[in-house]
């Protein structure tokens, strides 16, 4: 068997628990070179002890366990497990215990406001946007719509051509009187446009 | 909690939402994990943040684990071992600012200086060997001396065979040997 393979079969014992002395005994022809490398091991070992967490740290492990043990201390006692938000209220301290709570109710408050004036606002869309329905009374034969009648009775196609002729009538003489007031406006414009003119070419001392 | 609870047990316990139980994986792996973090980085404060990280990282998935892994300290050490990774690939530019810190705090007053000495120079040794090994060495005898784990749960960890972990291991012993005389 060559020193390599020894070596790593002593590392295997080694591993497996057999003490260094035990080892060298069996392979008295790698002695020289296993306990070079065993004492390579020692001074690893050793430097390893050296190496310890920081106090920090151990305080961090320390504070973890013991606030686990808390949570834990309900099902530990056979009570039920407090709830999560109880837990970490406990767990707060005490500037956040004020901040958190009061945060919270002003988050929804806001909300509320928010909220309130969101439906404002959407009321007076729909009612800017909503059509008034229009007024029939069937049985007397009227609408809300000034000059359209009905005939008394139940209604027939006639009677509903009838109100439509009505109101295109009714729009069109509108426009008609819009026509008018525009032609007279333009009247208006060109007579103050011939005073104008006429005050141009007019000089008093011409007589 | 009783300290007689197998390791994967335990586990099992966190995973279900015992946080006493991972208090006690903590209390149980986190020296281990520093050690091997220390070793690596040369660092006590970046060893202790990565190994917090560590733990962060675990606690935050334990319960969504699929299946506990049978030997959890191995799982933890490859957690470690990416999270090592994941930081150096961040900070690419790692100056060694901290080389010469040394795993041995000095002992208060009264200690004998020569044994001080000696303890800072097998320490630079130890530093200067491992920087010396090749990457994978290096990361075995980190695991192996310095992390606790049998030459099983470093295949386990590296993806090799327990035979070619010890193989690898023996080289570097040797390296080292050369190194420290």
């Amino acid at each position: 068997m060559d020193n390599e393979k020894i070596l790593i079969q002593a590392l295997e014992m080694e591993e497996n628990g057999k003490s260094v002395p035990e080892i060298l005994a069996l392979f008295p022809e790698a002695a020289e070179e296993l306990k070079e490398m065993f004492a390579v091991s020692e001074i690893l070992a050793q430097e390893k002890e050296k190496i310890m967490p920081p106090a920090r740290t151990l305080d961090k492990v320390v504070t973890s366990a013991a606030m686990a043990r808390y949570i834990n201390q309900g099902e530990t006692k056979g009570r039920p497990r407090q709830p999560i938000n109880l837990i970490i209220f406990k767990i707060m301290k005490s500037f956040w215990r004020t901040v958190v709570p009061v945060g919270l109710v002003a988050v929804a408050f806001l909300a509320v406001v928010y909220y309130q004036h969101g439906q404002t606002l959407t009321g007076q869309n729909q009612s800017a946007n909503t059509a008034v329905p229009l007024k029939v009374d069937v049985q007397k034969g009227k609408t809300d719509i000034q000059g359209v009648d009905l005939p008394a009775g139940p209604l027939t196609a006639s009677d509903v051509d009838k109100v439509a002729n009505d109101l295109v009538n009714d729009y069109a003489s509108e426009g008609a009187v819009f026509d008018e007031e525009d032609a007279n406006a333009s009247l208006v414009t060109s007579d103050k446009e011939a005073a104008s003119e006429l005050g141009g070419i007019y000089n008093p001392n011409e007589f | 909690m009783p300290g007689n609870i197998e390791p994967s047990e335990l586990l099992q316990r966190a995973k279900d939402g015992d946080k006493e139980a991972f208090g006690e994986l903590y209390r149980l792996y986190f020296t281990p994990i520093y050690r091997y973090l220390f070793i690596r980085l040369r660092s006590r404060e970046r060893a202790d943040d990565l190994a917090q990280d560590v733990f962060l990282k675990i606690f935050a998935k334990v319960e969504t684990l699929r299946e506990i892994p049978l030997a959890p300290l191995s799982y933890f050490f490859t957690v470690a071992r990416n999270t090592l990774i994941d930081f150096w690939r961040k900070k690419k530019d790692l100056s060694l600012e901290n080389e010469n810190e040394t795993a041995a705090k000095v002992p208060d007053g009264g200690a004998d200086l020569l044994e001080n000495l000696a303890r800072a120079e097998v320490a630079a040794k130890v530093r200067q060997g491992l920087a010396a090994l090749p990457a994978e060495e290096a990361e075995i005898v980190a695991l192996k001396y310095f992390g606790g784990l049998s030459a099983r749960e470093i295949g386990q960890s590296l993806g090799l065979s327990e035979e070619a972990v010890r193989q690898r291991q023996c080289r570097a012993l040797k390296k080292l040997r050369v190194i420290f005389k």
